[in-house]
């Protein structure tokens, strides 16, 4: 078990991760390439609850 | 992200940073944080650019009206709380991934509906995998 997609378009283990620069809470603009280095978790929430 | 937060320990053991990506501007998400006690890197993705390179798209009201949803929102309606904050988007789809030191996803998760996440221990054996490095690690799997 190392993924599951509901669509096509849903990423899989094995690909590489995309390079996205997004702001940051407190402030500045941080690229997911500034984490590599070390293992990363991901969490796409859904809303703030 | 109570259900990883409560596993922080775990986490920092196997060497993971937790970073949480929200669809909403990062000045809104800052207070919740904040009362989280999220220590991590926290990104607001407002125009969903992350959402989507990930594959992470809206779900189908009936992949978040679900029963179990609509039991677990009427618990929360009564205790005087919003199950889904207004000006939201209810249908965002949710995602985990774990990434590794070299910038490629080792465990992808989209959620299929609004309650669906994978489970922890699923998260914290990949990550331990990744800090046992290359020939320790599950099988890619092939969902369709």
């Amino acid at each position: 078990m190392g993924a599951r997609r509901p669509d096509p378009a849903a990423l899989l283990a094995g690909d590489p991760a995309p390079d996205i620069s997004l702001d940051a809470v407190g402030g500045g603009r941080v690229s997911l390439r500034d984490f590599r280095g070390r293992p990363v978790l991901l969490v796409f929430l859904r809303h703030l609850g | 992200m109570a259900r990883v937060r409560h596993r922080q320990r775990e986490l920092d053991e196997a060497g993971a940073l937790l970073v949480v990506v929200s669809a909403e501007p990062a000045d809104q998400i800052a207070p919740v944080a904040r009362k989280e006690g999220w220590t991590g890197p926290v990104l607001g993705d407002p125009q969903r650019i992350a959402y989507r390179a990930f594959g992470l798209g809206r779900l189908p009201w009936y992949r978040v009206f679900t029963p179990k949803t609509l039991v677990l929102y009427a618990g929360f309606m009564l205790r005087g709380r919003f199950p889904e904050p207004p000006g939201q988007d209810a249908m965002q789809q949710g995602g985990d991934f774990l990434v590794d030191a070299a910038g490629v996803i080792r465990f992808a998760y989209a959620g299929r509906r609004s309650d669906d996440r994978p489970p922890v221990e699923d998260l914290i054996r990949h990550l331990r995998s990744i800090a046992a490095g290359p020939g320790s690690l599950p099988g890619r799997a092939a969902h369709g």
